[in-house]
Parts: C-alpha cells; structure tokens; sequence
C-alpha cells in the first residue's frame, strides 16, 4: 500500500489495467475522501514531464463526462521501490471506445462502431460539452482520442486523463490538425481549445468508421495527405453521413484554425442551429509544377513539408531563386515573397549550425507559419522544446540540435510569423526560449540546457542519475534523496543536473555560490561551497537530521580545515567536525570550517609567527656566528676584561704601597 | 659586530672625537698628559724622571704596537706596570730624590725586576684571560642558540612547515 499524502491508499495489489496509459497504470485508491464512483490512482511508470501543474485548472472541471482530479503527489511505491508521482481521479466505469494501441497510430482496431443515430447522444453531446467547458476554462486536453474515452452503462460516457504526459504525447497524427502532427508528439507542446475541437471531430469519426482513419499510414503521409485534400476529405474519404454529422465534422476538422469550431459554434450546433457547412480549405495551388527530387509539388506546404528530407537540395533552391521565382509566379503572393527574403537574411544573422539547415529551416518557418520549427530532423513547437529536451536527456541523445534551435532564436522568429490568434498560447513559452539564449551558451554550473530544461518543464523531477527513481521535484525531496542514497557510497555532490534543478526551483540559491562551486583549481572554495549549499537548503527546507549526507560531506571539510595554520586548531576543529556530522547539522559542519573571525585570526596569528621565526632564524645565525669566532670573542671581551682586572689589581698593590708609605 | 669599532678608527684616525673612537682617543690623550706630567717633572725632578722613563719602556713599547679595541694592552700591561715604577720611585723620593741613588736604583737588577715585572703579570693575564672569556661566551651562545632552535622546532610544529616563509 502506498500512503498518499496521508489521506489516500494506492492499492499496488489493485491494478486496473482496462484504465492504463502509455506513460502511467492505474490502481484502486481507498481513502477518507471518497467520492460516489470510488477513486483511481495513474501512477506515472517513467520520468517523463507530466501535465499536473495544469491541475488545479482541471480540478475545478465540473461535468459528468469528464474525470474529476483529485490531486498529485509523489509517493513511494511498493512495486518498484521507487518514488512516482501519483494522481487521484475519480473512479472510472466503462470501457475504453477503442483498445489502447502501439505506435504510430496508439489506437488498436477495428473495433465496434458507434451508429451514426446513437452517438449523437451517446457520444457527441456529452463529450462535446464536455470539451467546450474545458475551452471556456481556457485549458487544454490534448488527449482527446478513441482509446482515452470510456463508455460505461446508460450512456455515460467519460473522457479519460490527460495530465500523466507532457500535451499530446501519444497523441496519433490523425488526431492532430496538419501543422501539429509535423511535431513529434513530445514536442508538440501546449495546444489551443482548438486543436481540442479538431481531435474532437477526429474522435468522431473515429467511433463512425470503427477504426482510426487513415490506419497504417507514416504521419508524414497523414500530414500530405491533409495538405492536399483537407483534413475532413484525407480522414473521411468517401464515407457519407447526415448533413448534420458532416457539418460538425467539417466545422471541427477546418483546417484553418480562425475558421475552425469553437465552443460556441458547438452549442449551435447542438442547440439545433445549422450554420453554413464549412468547406475544405484546401491550400492554394501553383499555376504550375515545381519539381523537388523525384516529385512534383503544385502545394507550396506540401513542398516545404518535403524539404526536410533533402535540406542540401532545398537549400540550393533557394539559394538560386528557383523557388522564389516558383511562388513568384506560381501564387502571385507578394507576402510570401517578402517572408522568403526576410527568412534569407535572417539565416545570414545566425551563426551556429550548418546555414543549408538553417535557411531551409528560416524558410519553413517564414512560409508555414502554423508548422512547428522544423530544424535538422527535429520538429517542435517552442511550448514543446522543453519537455522534447527532456526525452532527449533521458534517452541520452546529442543535444547539439536543441541548443542551435535555441541560439539561433528560432522560436523568436517562429512566434514573429504567427498570425495574431496564435501568440497569446506561446508567448510565455517563447519568452522562456528567449531568455534561454543566455542561459543555454554560459557553460557554468547551474546553467545551460538542463537550466532550460527545470525552467521549462516544472514538473520534471531531478534527472541526476543517482536520485533519479526518488522523483525529485523539491529541494528538500533532493535533500531527502541524498540523505537517502548517501549510504549507498560513491555519491556525487553536485552535478549539471542537481545545479540546474536547483538555480530553477530556488531563487535564493546565488550566483556567487554556484560560481564557488564550479570553480576546479581552489578545491577548498569549491568544499565549501558545496557545503555551503547544502546547509543552505538543510536550513531552509529541512530534515534537521542528515547524518548520512554530513558524513559524506565531512571529508570535503578536510581541505578547508587545512587552511588554518595552527596545527593544534586544525584538529580541535576536525574533532568538533566529527561530532557536529553525528549530529546530521550541516550549518553547524559549515559555520566550523567557514568562520571568517577565526580564519580572520588564524591567518593574522600566522602572519605573527612567521615573523617571530624570521627573527628567531636571524637571531640563531647570529649567535651560530658568535658562536664560531672565539678569536673575535677573546679580542672583544677577553682583552678589555684582563685590562679591567690589571687596573684593579694594579689599585690594589698601590692601595697597600701608599698604606705602608704612611703608616 | 666586532668588525665596526676596528674599521672607525682605520677610516678615519684624525677624527679622535668620533662616536666610537671617542674612548681611545681620550685614554690616548690621558697619557699625553700623563706625558707632559712626567716632561715637566723631568726639569724637576731629574733623577725620578730618568728611573720613570726606564721603568716605563714595556709600557711605551707596548702602546706603539698595541692595536687591540680601546687600548686594552696598554692599560692592561700599563697599569701594573705603573705600580712597579711607583714603588722604585717612591723609594727615590725617601731618599731626597738625588742622582746618585737613582742610578744606584737603576744598577739594582730587582729594581728592574720589580719596575718590569708588573708587566710580566699583565702580560699574562692578557694572555690566560680572553681565551677564557671566549670559552664561556661561547658556551653562553651554543646554550641560546640550542634554546631558539628548540622554540623555532615547537614554532613548526603549531604552525607547519610553511611557517619558514
């Protein structure tokens, strides 16, 4: 059993396996507080960046077809001996729509479909104003798909979790409007209520055809296949529905997102209001062939989509203006134009990476502004580079592409092409890359890509190696985990990770401090620091007892002992040390080798003594020479002495002379 | 130390009144009066002056070769000298200062014994002294320098190694 903030029970040997998702298993919860349809618990199986910072938004969901969100918290977990973090829902009854699936498509099919007639009510209503409450909260599910939606007895039917994963991580192509599904699904990042709405129509037409449209296809097949017919025309084919379903499907599946349905236009629809049925906004075409590799494009995103395979060969169509004179002519757009010398000399401005990459990526991002940033076999939207960083940190991946994609400022520029609809869900995320350019080129400890990464993904546990299956979210979590794993031996102090997740989630750790830590040639500055930095948080965030951290740290104090002089003081402070690390009080180890007055005092004693033995060692070679020169000796003393005692002797005698004379 | 006051008077011997030439330079001219005493009591007093001059001869030999710091020698082997010459020439004086018993003084080997011999025991104690004297300095210096490296050793032992500088 796992105790869960002390008011909830995870139940290990309770598995729901009908409820598991990609990234987390699900367990019976018993708690104080429970709720009609008894609690659940996802408890998060990877390290992956989870969505619980968007909890609080959701908690205050009220709706019969969503699943209500207790809480989060990190627990121990009898299973695996580590610590996950756990989120309580609200039991679920049902069965998923569709079966849970592998990659690329994630859904398992085909499976029973729902009748046109019924899933109106069945599954559009509900789950529709479901969805719209969702969007008026101005939050973002990004789960919406077949497998995460549970029909359950009398037509109940209830959309699963979506915070156990970073946003539509497992989320299949088809589900994703054509600029979306160009991001790998871990870098898609934070969506808009209407990508939600489009995933929405998808679902739809999912639970019409009994299987996932599109089945078996590459995502990128799924995203030329969009470009060139419409979403609504790739996913549905040739299946006809009633004049009602296909204006929903068609409002929904809009590809253009200021035209797409929103919450509102749902109502209307349901309230039984037609609105003219929107038709599939297909891109332009070219008034003539534009040939790249072996194919031919009349679709300008089509073409770009394309460049990615070959950036050497795109770059070369741009460089010798085939491709501007093919827009030129072919669209006649004066403002695509204008984008593709903006993207041109923008690539000239940026300095690191190979500039074929950069241009084709310049131009994709001028051209497609919807699209992700597409840059040497990456493709992300800025909101998604940070939790993509993360994947590629766990996995251990070259991370030389991220930090150009963030040095090069492309989200900045990403975010300049955006049409206005678009800005105020990325900007928080662009500002972040922006502030990043600083942050990912200074190479010091507590900055770089791993800062990026804490500031980007604030659920992110600590990804140090050591600490890693504690689930560290908080600096007194890492303390804890150390304290833990301190036994253990062999434990790094501090390294890129522990730095970054620190400087991110304390903004009382100083510059200063971690400049002392990083520094390698004065090991005594950099013990103490370290010591520094662990008392620092030991005082601010606890336990009061770390004996095990204090008696890895005490050796660290050694070189900061030896810079007192004085012998004698040296080992009264190592005794006091000693005793002070049984006691597991950092500061207390600190403030003993880190006492200014009496470093103060042991360097001026110091200065004392050195001088007092220069006078010794002086005054010794004097007297060594004294010493030596006895001729010297007997000149200077001996003479003047036998001098003094013939004058008194020589009294003496004329004493006794003039005596007798006058006697 | 001991090379400084031998190295003033070389440098610059007219300068009698000189910081540490001033002693010898005062005990020279006390014997210039001493001298010039003896000079008008040659007019005087002829015969004690003739026995004086060959009482004294030690005693001027030795100031004309005497370099020794401050004239040790001189008074050394001078003053008990002067005590021998003393006690012939009082006898002269008892006997009415006349010619013809200071030669008969002066024909007396004993006489010269006694007038010579004072500087004999000078002689010796400026030979049997300092070496003693230097011994014991010595020991005195060996004994200090003993007790300062021992103080120098504890020194290191507080403060290291580094302590020397």
């Amino acid at each position: 059993m796992a105790i869960f903030n002390e008011r909830y029970t995870i139940d290990e040997m309770q598995p729901l396996p009908d409820f598991d998702t990609g990234t987390a298993k699900a367990y019976a919860v018993h708690g104080k507080i429970s709720s009609s349809s008894g609690l659940m618990a996802y408890v998060v199986t990877g390290h992956m960046p989870t969505r619980v910072d968007a909890l609080a938004g959701f908690h205050g969901l009220s709706h019969s077809s969503l699943s209500l969100v207790h809480e989060a918290h990190v627990i121990d977990w009898p299973l695996t001996g580590h610590r996950h973090m756990a989120i309580i829902y609200d039991m679920i009854k049902g069965a998923r729509l569709a079966p849970l699936g592998d990659a690329p498509d994630f859904i398992h099919g085909p499976f029973p479909a729902i009748k046109e007639t019924v899933l109106t009510e069945e599954l559009i209503k509900p789950l529709g104003q479901a969805i719209c409450q969702i969007a008026k909260m101005g939050l973002f599910h990004g789960s919406i798909r077949a497998d995460n939606v549970f029909m359950g007895d009398g037509n109940a039917v209830k959309l699963g979790e979506c915070l156990t994963a970073p946003s539509a991580y497992r989320q299949p192509a088809q589900y994703e409007t054509p600029q979306r599904a160009l991001a790998s699904d871990i870098a898609r990042g934070m969506g808009t209520s209407g990508d939600d709405f489009y995933a929405f129509g998808v679902l739809i037409l999912t639970a019409l055809m009994g299987d996932i449209p599109l089945r078996g296809l590459t995502p990128e097949a799924i995203v030329q296949l969009k470009i060139e017919r419409g979403s609504y025309s790739a996913l549905a084919g040739e299946r006809r529905f009633s004049q009602a379903t296909i204006e929903l499907l068609r409002g929904l599946l809009t590809d253009d997102p200021a035209l797409r349905w929103n919450h509102e236009d749902f109502e209307h629809w349901v309230a039984g209001r037609r609105l003219t049925p929107r038709q599939s906004t297909i891109a332009k075409k070219a008034s003539r062939l534009l040939k790249f590799g072996n194919q031919d494009f009349v679709q300008l995103r089509q073409l770009l989509t394309a460049m990615s395979s070959d950036t050497k060969l795109a770059a070369s169509m741009i460089a010798n203006q085939e491709l501007a004179r093919w827009i030129s002519h072919g669209f006649s757009d004066e403002k695509a134009i204008k984008n593709l010398d903006q993207a041109i000399a923008t690539t000239r401005q940026q300095r690191l990476g190979s500039e074929e990459e950069r241009l084709v990526s310049n131009v994709q991002l001028a051209l497609d502004p919807l699209a992700p940033i597409r840059y040497r076999g990456i493709s992300v939207y800025p909101s998604g580079l940070p939790a993509l960083l993360a994947q590629m940190m766990l996995s251990e991946a070259q991370l030389t592409t991220i930090a150009e994609i963030i040095i090069n400022r492309f989200p900045a520029l990403w975010l300049e092409y955006q049409p206005d609809s678009k800005i105020g869900n990325s900007i928080v995320a662009v500002q972040l890359c922006e502030k990043a350019v600083d942050v990912v080129q200074n190479k010091s400890l507590g900055f770089g890509l791993e800062r990026y990464m804490y500031d980007g993904n604030p659920s992110l546990p600590c990804l140090n190696p050591q600490i890693r299956d504690r689930y560290v979210q908080t600096p007194k979590q890492l303390l804890e985990a150390m304290e833990r794993r301190a036994p253990l031996g062999g434990l790094q102090l501090i390294d890129r990770h522990i730095a970054a997740f620190l400087m991110a989630k304390d903004k009382n750790i100083s510059l200063l401090l971690m400049q002392n830590i990083d520094q390698v040639r004065d090991m005594t500055r950099r013990n103490i620091g370290i010591l520094n930095l662990y008392a620092n948080l030991q005082e601010r965030f606890g336990p009061d007892n770390l004996k095990n951290l204090a008696a890895v740290l005490l050796p660290l104090t050694e070189e900061a002992v030896k810079r007192f002089h004085n012998r004698p003081r040296q080992e009264r402070v190592r005794k006091e040390l000693k005793a002070a690390a049984a006691t597991g009080r950092l500061s207390v180890l600190l403030n003993l080798v880190d006492d200014t007055d009496t470093v103060v005092l042991d360097a001026q004693e110091f200065v004392a003594a050195k001088m007092l033995y220069k006078e010794m060692e002086n005054e010794a070679e004097r007297l060594g020479e004294y010493a030596k020169n006895k001729k010297m000796l007997a000149e200077q003393a001996g003479q003047p002495l036998a001098a003094v005692i013939s004058v008194g002797i020589s009294f003496f005698i004329m004493l006794i002379i003039l005596l007798r004379l006058f006697r | 130390m001991g090379k400084a006051p031998a190295k003033v008077p070389a440098k610059s011997p007219a300068k009698g009144k000189g910081a540490k030439g001033a002693p010898a330079g005062g005990k020279g001219k006390g014997l210039w009066v001493s001298f010039a005493i003896l000079g008008i009591g040659a007019v005087f007093v002829l015969p004690a002056t003739i026995v004086a001059l060959g009482g004294f001869i030690p005693t001027i030999a030795t100031m004309l070769t005497d370099k020794s710091r401050g004239r040790s020698m001189t008074v050394a082997v001078g003053s008990l000298n002067m005590t021998g010459v003393a006690y012939i020439v009082i006898q002269l004086f008892q006997k009415g200062m006349r010619m013809d018993y200071a030669m008969l003084l002066l024909q007396d080997p004993l006489n010269w014994f006694i007038m010579w011999g004072g500087t004999a025991i000078g002689l010796a104690l400026l030979t049997l002294i300092p070496p003693v004297v230097a011994q014991v300095l010595t020991s005195i210096s060996e004994y200090k320098l003993q007790k300062m490296k021992s103080n120098q050793a504890e020194i290191r032992k507080i403060w290291g190694e580094d302590v020397k500088g």
